[in-house]
Parts: C-alpha cells; structure tokens; sequence
C-alpha cells in the first residue's frame, strides 16, 4: 500500500506543478480578451480566402460533397413524388492514446498500467434528401471494451501489439419523413402526414443519459412544433425497442427484452421541460423496470441551471433469478454554470444525490454519472477509468470545474474538483467515497489534427471497503495524452 | 514510478509540449491550400462575371426587368434581393466557417446567394467581387427556374442553366406569352437564339408547386444543417397552423396587395414587351415583405439597371451620400481641389449618381412602409394594462399577440431575430424613474450576451421581454450555454460539420446544440410584467409610462462575435451595429400617464 501511495504522490507532484504553470500563463494579461468591450470602429478587412484554412471533408463524398458549392442535380422523383438526390459521405475518427496509471485497484488488479490503444469510428452517411437518409456506424478496432494496440506494463505478458476486430454495426438507421417522404398525400401542405420516424438501430439517450443511454434497435415516432398555450413548440416522440436492449442487470442475454418509452419535451419562456417515460419488459424471470424523469433547465440572467429527477423500479422479477439486480432508486441532479469574463470562460458545478440503487432503464458502457463532471467520466478508449466511481448507489456528490479558452478557442483547458461521499450502510459493497482532481487540455493542430491531455489525481476512502477490491484506500491517478484525427 | 509508466509520462509531456508550438504557430499563419487557391484564381470574378454577362448560364433580373418591370421594382428592393448583400450574413458565415475547418462550406449561401454557389463561387468573396446575377441574391431564376418539388431541402435544389431563351415556370399556362409570340412583329420579340429582335424566353412551363408552401418553406424557409441542427422551421409551423387547416398560404398573405394578410392581387399585365403591355392578369407582388431592411449603401441596393450600368459597386461605395454630394448645397461650396475618389472627379457623374440615389432612397421608403405594414399584420401590442399602485410601486403590464394565422412571431430565422419591449417610465421632469429594453453603448440590450453586463460595467435588465429564441450549446460539463456561433468550442477544438450519429429528426436537436424556442405561436400571446419600485417613485408625482415594441433583425452582440471575420463594404463593426440599430423599427408604441398615490397592499 506504502509503495502505491508513493507512485502516486510523484505523478501528483508533476500534474499540480503543470497545472501550477498553466494557470499563471492562463491568468497573465496575455491571456486576456483581444477584442474588448467595445465594437471596433476601425474597418476590418474581410476574411479572404488565404486566411481560412482548408476545408476539412470527410475522407469519401459520393455524390455532392457536404457543403460543396457547384450545381447540384436534379435528383430522381420516386412515385411517391419525393425527390431524392443520393449522396454518400464517409467520415469518422481515429484516435490513439498513451495512457499511464497508478495505484487504480478498482479498475485494474494490481494499480500499475501504461498502454497504447487505439479507435476508430468510422460512419457512412447515405443522405437521401434533406431528411431521408441511412447511416451506418462501425468501430473496427475494438471489440465490446477491448481495444487494439498494446499494454506497455507492468505485465509483460500482456505486451505484445494486440489487434481487435469488429465489423459490427454500432448503429445502422433509416430516418425520415413521412409527410416528405408521400409528398402526393398531401398536395396542400397541410401537415397530415408530417411524421418523423426511424428504424434501425440508433443511440437513445434522454434526461440528458440518466434515463436511458443505449444503442438499439427500435422504431421511433415523433412530432415537433406541436402548439399549445404558453409554450413555444412541443415535441412528442414514441419509441419502441425490440432488439439490443442493453438492461443494466449484466445478463448476458438481452434478445427477449423490449423497451417502451414517451418522451415528451417542451420549450417555454421559463425554460426546457422534459417529461419521460420508459420501460422494459423482459419475460416472467426477469420481472420489467421502469424509469421516469422530469428535467428542466433555465437561462436566468447569464446563469444555466438544469435539474433531473428521476426514478427506477424494478418489478416482477422471479425470485429465482438471482443474479439480476434490482435497481430500484432515485436519482437527482442539480447543475449550474455561467460565463465568467469576456473571453466566456466557463464555470460549472453539478451536484447528485442518488437514493437506493438507480440504474439507467437501458445503458450502454458510459457510466451512469456521467454527465456529472470529467471526474466521473471515462473516454471510451483504453484502460482510463473514472477517477471517482461512477454509479449512483446511495451516494452523494459533486464536480465543480472551470473551462479556459485561448488561442482563439484553438486550445482550451479544464481543471475540475469532485467528489463523491458514498451513503451506504455497513450491508453496502464497500466505501466508493473519493475526492478527485482533474484536467483536461485540448489542442487544435491542424485542419484535421488535435491532441488531448487528460489526468487525474483521487484519494479514495481509507476505510477499506472498496466496491471490487479490498485495497482502493489507496490514491489513484492516471495521466493519458490522445492524438485525434478527424476525417 | 517504474519505467514503462515513466517512459509514457515523458513522451505525454514531450508531445505536448510539441502541440503547444505547433498550435499556436499554426493559429498565426494559416495553412494555405495550394490547389484550392490555384482553382479559386482559376474562377476569378472577373472571368465570372464576364460569362454571366453573357447570359449564357444564369441570365440577370436585369434582363427580365426589361419585360417585368413591376415585377422587377418590387423585387430589386425587397428582402430576397438583399439576401447575400448584408455585410453581416457574410461575416457571421465567415467567422462560423473559420471555427468549423471550413466545412460551412456553401450552407448559407444556398440560400442567400443561390446563383453564386451554382456558380461554384467560393462562399466567402466580397458581394462587391461577385458577378451581377450572384449578387442579386434571390434573383428571378432563383424560383423560375426550378422544376421539381424538392420538400425540406435547406436551399440544396438545381437551378435550370441556359440563356433567357430558356422556359422559365410559372404558376400559369403562358396565355401572355403566347398572345407576345402570335404577335412577334408588334411586340419585337425574337424567341429563338442567333436571330434579330428582343430576346425572349419561348416558353412558359407550369409548376404550380411555387404557389405552395412547401416550395417557399421547404427550399429555404426550413432550414435544417447537415449536423441536423434546425435554424429555421417556418415550414413545420406552418404545417401545425390555423392558416394550414383553412387552406391559406404564404402567397396569400406575403404575394397580395396588402403585406402580411391575405389580400387579393393586383390587376395588371403580366409584361410590358416593347412598351406595349400583355393582357391583364391577377399579379402577384415580388416585394415579398419581410422585417429585415437594408445597411448598404444606396447605389448598391436597390438593384437599379441604370446604377449598375453607371458605376461599379466598388465605385458606389465611395460616393459620400451624406456628404451631399451631387447636391446644389454640396457642390456649391465644396473647394475646387476636394479631394475625390477618380470615379467621382467628374461633377456632371456627381450630378448623375445624385438623381439616381433620390430614386434609390424613395424606393426605401416604399419599402419601409411596406416593412412596417407586414410587422404591423403580425404583431398586436396592447394597452398598458393592470396598473396596480400600491406602496410596493407601480406595475403594469403589456401583451403582445401574435395576428398572424400562419406562423410563429418572430420566425424564420428567429434564433437572431430581435423584437422586444423598451419600456421608459419617466416623472414629469422627464427624468428616468425606470427602464428596460434600453441599450448599451455597443447598441445592444442588457441581456447576458451584452458584453458590458458580461464585464459587469452594466446591471442584467431582469425585467427584458424579448422574443428572440436561443441557440443552446452543450459544454464539457454543466448547463448548456447560450452561444451566437453555433459550433460547440467547449466539447471540442475540432469541431467540424458532419451528419450527427444520432437520428436528428427523431430528437429535433443534435447531441450539440439546440434551439430553444420563445416566439410566440400563430394566434397565442404574450404578457411581459413590470414593476417600478417604490423607492424610485415619489407620493403625489405623475409618471408616464413610454413602451415601443421594437424589432431588429440581429442583436447587436452578434456583430461582435462576427467581428473577426471582418464586414463587406469597408464597414467597421460599430457602423455595422449603429446602421442595424438606427433603422431598428418601432412597430407600436403606447403610453399610459398614472399619478402614484399609494395605497397599501393587502
């Protein structure tokens, strides 16, 4: 334990005197807002073409490019009377990262890790017409947590260049239209059919991923600009998942559940109001959960405000079926952040209190808490884990973080504190309590090319009740640095 | 620290100490894409224009003006044909562009500069560079020459290419022109190419689709980004609508003889070919009325055949209109050796542009009452209302209403579009006891975007009323934030414009932004509340309560945001801003006079 405690205080040492450094270049007067309170009244020459940078397309257009000047054609007319004019656009990302960690005995047995990993994301957009299209996602070089490339230590056997395959959709969907897509059926425009649909499988996520943040296949329904007395604009979508349903019970076989949800969302002059509803249904063993929410968030003179709350239970479950859980719980979250000078630095605080064991009413592998703060959240690439445990589990916490912006928003940088205090009784997995400090840098190179630098620094309860090992009273911290290439 | 993790520790650090340098050395000198240039140079304006000219791909307004000039004076004045002449859409697409890697590419300008992105034009270029048919923004062929019924495009449809002896489509079967064509040697035309006589278009093709909704919201009115992101749905509105249910549409309320209800045509022939007029029809008005109104100079907007013939835009915009140039007043006393641009030496040109600008100016005005007419159709503004006076102060109320059948107020592109309240409570000494919707000195209102509220030189007016819906933005963590610039900087330095991995239309927002709607719907109002303390009033004194609505196509914080990207015409950003803010309209105004004598509440 001594020994873990002394690796971590060195790479401590190192980020809180980067951090030092940093935050003297950031707060020197250089660093303050170029352009002032006042308009200039002194012409300003026209951008021209030398002072823009290229143009950063995707990697393949088929057909007119995103945004690309020229004629266009005149497309195909189908019997329904659509017009559609097919282009393909293949774009995506490729990421690797070198990633250092220590004394993190919750993620990895034994603290000590560096590796190099790498992902691709790779998307195929078939854009039909301006609402028609198909998009196909894939991320080849990782497969269902593990990633290409290599571990670097302390273990040599892990250390060979390690490729991951994976030609499975992430997401495939169809969406459109239906008024525009049977244009003839309503020849006056009178917005009978006005009806945006998918099918496929696609990302859903509302209350802000709270409620439901998952990949599956489903057929979607929704209606915006619906109007009623002192709102602005009402939208109501109605889905149905019936494949890929991802409970977050870990039951291996998720093919027998669907998901039913209404989502309703609503723009008032007070603010965004978001009523949802979900649930599942996975056969007389397993029982059936639902979840629902109710989030708003305001803009009040230059300050942000969100709060969700929100709700799971689990029912019906045989008592035969032990290994799924029952998560039933509460969840509430309170966020804040402003502007704080000229240059819109921002400040955010987010805070939660979860009651009893919530859980997402499906969930993909982004951790529940999330949205909270960086501290809280992984980066979906290699062995980084969050610096504080990110379930909600009777527990209480908060991130606060202040975000710079210099070098015309080219570079900007986040330092942020959390912590989380767990509220469990003795009959709990063990002590997750933990306080974290974390940053974040990111770098705009090129056209296509940036970097990010991501670290953390957490003491974790010293009472030695860690959720999945006996030994997480120790620090933990983790450095990592990722060059991404956008294509 | 064992080794392989130092090793990781000093690449991180050395890499990112790499990235610093090459960051910001590459955020002073933009890389330059050779090949990009080299076309670019390829295509020069010079060359463009010299083909338009011609007529051989996209004939001119000007050309069809000489058959339709009502047509055509309705249109050289209107919004349409102001489109991609304001210095702030190319500047807010410039400063976008830059932040995006370029991939804005030609988004706005298909919309507002149809011609020119057909052209292949690249977006960014001076209006004062582009040929004349680019310049004239939503030009005649811009609508006459479509052929299909594209739905939600976002301005991405082809225009027909060919000479003015091309169809053109039209809402008729061309019983005008056939009577033009039987007639050939009465009306001089000549329909086909190479021979003598007024050249023609030979044919008129029906597509009734421009009378219907569809055609002006789906094209340009419903503007969705190819992230996903919506920033203008009048089309979807409208689709929810009472107009929609009774079968009224845009042409009914924004093509008729009063702007903004619906109104019958005027009578009139359809052309004038040769000086002799074509049988008369129902005609449609071109102005189109919309609240946006023109900051550039005067012998550039209106199109006007002859000051386009007369002077290059370039040589317009040094002709000092305010000066009184041209003018007896001026020229009387101006020395002999005033220095004058070249174009302008000559006084009899002075003289000239002079009687063209009192032409240019009256035809302004016209505009402007029809500006005011539409607003005047879509806004209602009560009576000051609910007066209470008690010992806490006086409060009072307004409502606006939105009149208009067939659409939110403000729309279109209402996440810019600025109608407020400026209430002005005053003793009677005149002096100020109470304000809201007052400005800074940038022009501004003191919202959270003001930058003198932001610096905390000026209080929030808390009590603003203010119709212009928001762009919300997701940042790292937290609320999101409001932001003039859509592109999301805090999630990432990288952002670029690709189609969002989640379906857009099933959620009606990207993951990254969103647009928060406070206009009011077609037949709903609106109440905004004020209080006047009671320590800024005094027992027994008469106030006067002063309240305007007021609209203005952008706020002014706007304009700063833009400001890097730099404005067209040579205009400084504070001129930008006080030419937006001194032609801002007042659509109505009330008072109410009240004698403050407390009463005790409760």
């Amino acid at each position: 334990m001594a020994r873990g405690r002394t690796r971590g205080r060195g790479l401590a040492r190192a980020l809180a005197a980067a951090l030092a450094l940093g935050f003297c270049a950031a707060l020197s007067p250089a660093a303050g807002d170029e352009l002032g309170i006042d308009l200039s009244d002194t012409p300003l020459p026209l951008l021209t073409f030398e002072d823009l940078p290229a143009r950063a397309g995707p990697i393949i257009e088929i057909g007119r490019g995103i945004n690309e000047v020229g004629p266009l054609s005149e497309g195909i007319e189908l019997p329904t009377g659509a017009v559609w004019q097919p282009a393909l656009w293949i774009y995506g990302s490729q990421r690797i990262a070198l990633l250092a960690t220590d004394g993190d005995r919750r993620t990895r047995p034994g603290g000590d890790r560096s590796e190099v990993m790498t992902r691709m994301d790779l998307f195929a957009n078939l854009q039909l017409s301006g609402t028609e299209r198909i998009l196909a996602h894939v991320r080849p070089m990782d497969r269902k947590g593990q990633f290409a490339g290599r571990v670097l230590g302390p273990d040599s056997a892990e250390s060979d260049w390690k490729a991951e395959w994976d030609a499975d959709f992430e997401t495939i969907f169809f969406e459109g239209d239906l008024g525009e897509m049977f244009p003839l059926m309503d020849p006056q425009d009178s917005g009978s059919g006005d009806l945006a649909f998918v099918v496929g499988r696609f990302p859903v996520e509302f209350q802000n991923g709270y409620l439901v943040r998952d990949e599956m296949t489903a057929i979607g329904l929704s209606q915006d600009n619906i109007q009623m007395e002192g709102s602005s604009g009402i939208r109501i979508a109605g889905l149905w998942a019936f494949d890929h349903v991802n409970e977050p019970t870990s039951m291996p076989d998720q093919r027998d559940v669907d998901l039913f949800g209404l989502f309703i969302e609503g723009d008032f002059p007070w603010g965004l109001l978001e009523l949802d509803v979900a649930g599942t249904v996975a056969g007389e063993e397993r029982g059936k959960q639902v979840n629902a929410g109710v989030g708003w968030t305001g803009h009040i003179a230059g300050n942000n405000y969100s709060v969700y709350a929100n709700v799971s239970h689990h029912y019906d479950q045989s008592a035969e079926v032990e290994q799924v859980k029952d998560f039933d719980g509460a969840l509430l979250v309170g966020g804040y952040s402003t502007e704080v000078n000229l240059r819109r630095d921002l400040f955010y605080a987010t805070g939660y209190w979860a009651a009893g064991d919530f859980g997402r009413v499906a969930s993909n592998a982004t951790p529940p808490l999330g949205p909270i703060g960086l501290s809280f959240a992984g980066v979906g690439l290699g062995g980084y884990r969050p610096a504080l445990w990110p379930r909600p589990l009777d527990s209480a916490g908060f991130a606060a973080g202040y975000q710079m912006f210099f070098n015309e928003e080219r570079t900007n940088w986040v330092v942020e504190v959390a912590h989380r205090q767990d509220l469990a009784k003795d009959d709990g997995p063990g002590d997750t309590s933990g306080l974290a400090l974390t940053t974040r840098v990111q770098q705009k190179l090129f056209e296509h090319l940036m970097l990010q630098l991501d670290a953390y620094y957490a003491i974790h309860s010293g009472d030695g009740r860690g959720p999945q090992d006996a030994e997480t009273d120790e620090d933990s911290s983790a450095i990592r640095l990722e060059l991404r290439v956008n294509f | 620290m064992s080794w392989p993790t130092a090793r990781v520790v000093i690449v991180t650090l050395a890499l990112l100490g790499l990235a610093a340098v090459i960051g910001g050395e590459n955020a002073r000198a933009q890389d330059v894409d050779e090949d990009m240039a080299e076309e670019a140079e390829a295509l020069s304006a010079d060359e463009l224009h010299a083909a338009v000219m011609t007529g051989d791909r996209f004939p001119s307004a000007n050309v069809c003006g000489q058959c339709h000039p009502k047509q055509y004076r309705e249109w050289s004045v209107s919004p349409h044909a102001y489109g991609q002449l304001s210095p702030v859409i190319l500047a807010f697409q410039n400063a976008t562009t830059k932040k995006v890697t370029s991939t804005v590419g030609d988004f706005c300008q298909r919309c507002h500069a149809p011609i020119s992105a057909a052209l292949g034009q690249r977006p960014e270029i001076s209006a004062l560079d582009r040929p004349l048919v680019a310049r004239e923004s939503i030009t005649c062929i811009a609508c006459h020459r479509v052929t299909q019924k594209f739905g939600r495009i976002t301005g991405r449809y082809p225009i027909v290419e060919g000479d003015i002896h091309e169809p053109v489509y039209s809402t008729s079967f061309g019983e005008g022109l056939a009577a033009v064509l039987d007639q050939p040697e009465r009306y001089q035309v000549q329909p086909k190419r190479g021979e003598q006589g007024r050249a023609i278009h030979a044919e008129v093709k029906p597509f009734f689709e421009l009378r219907t909704p569809n055609f002006c919201g789906g094209v340009c009115h419903e503007v969705t980004a190819q992230t996903g992101a919506r920033s203008h749905e009048m089309l979807t509105e409208y689709k929810r609508s009472p107009a929609s249910a009774k079968g009224i549409t845009c042409v009914d309320c924004h093509m008729g003889s009063v702007q903004g209800i619906p109104s019958p045509f005027e009578m009139g022939p359809a052309a004038v070919v040769g000086g002799v007029p074509t049988p008369e029809r129902p005609l449609s008005n071109h102005f189109m009325a919309g609240p946006d109104y023109s900051i550039v100079h005067p012998g550039i907007f209106p199109h006007n055949v002859e000051a386009e013939q007369f002077k290059t835009p370039h040589e317009w915009i040094e002709f000092d209109v305010e000066a009184g140039w041209g003018t007896d007043d001026f020229e009387d006393e101006v020395d002999e050796d005033h220095p004058f641009p070249e174009a302008w030496e000559s006084l009899d040109d002075r003289y000239d542009a002079r009687a063209i600008i009192d032409e240019q100016l009256a035809l302004l005005d016209w505009a402007e009452e029809q500006r005011l007419e539409v607003l005047r159709n879509g806004f209602g503004l009560s009576e000051v209302s609910d007066i209470d006076v008690s010992d806490e102060g006086i409060e009072f109320e307004l409502e606006v209403a939105n009149l208009t059948e067939g659409h939110y107020v403000p729309t279109s592109f209402d996440i810019k579009r600025t109608v407020f309240l400026q209430i002005t409570v005053t003793d009677s000494s005149g002096s100020v006891v109470y304000r809201s919707g007052d400005r800074d000195p940038n022009g501004d209102l003191r919202d959270s975007e003001s930058r003198y509220v932001v610096a905390g030189v000026l209080p929030h007016d808390d009590d603003l009323f203010n119709l212009q819906s928001k762009t919300y933005v997701a940042i790292v963590r937290g609320p999101e934030r409001a932001q003039n610039l859509a592109p999301p900087m805090s999630l990432t330095v990288l952002p670029m414009v690709r189609p969002d991995p989640r379906p857009t239309l099933f959620y009606g927002r990207t993951r990254g932004s969103r647009k928060h709607r406070t206009g009011i719907p077609a037949g709903q109002s609106r109440t905004a509340s004020y209080e006047v303390p009671a320590e800024s009033l005094r027992s027994g004194e008469t106030y006067t309560i002063d309240a305007r609505l007021i609209f203005q196509p952008v706020p002014i914080n706007l304009i700063h945001e833009s400001q890097p990207a730099g404005f067209d015409y040579g205009l400084s950003p504070k001129e930008v801003a006080d030419r937006i803010v001194e032609d801002a309209t007042e659509i109505w105004r009330r008072t109410a006079t009240i004698r403050y004598t407390p009463v005790t509440k409760g």
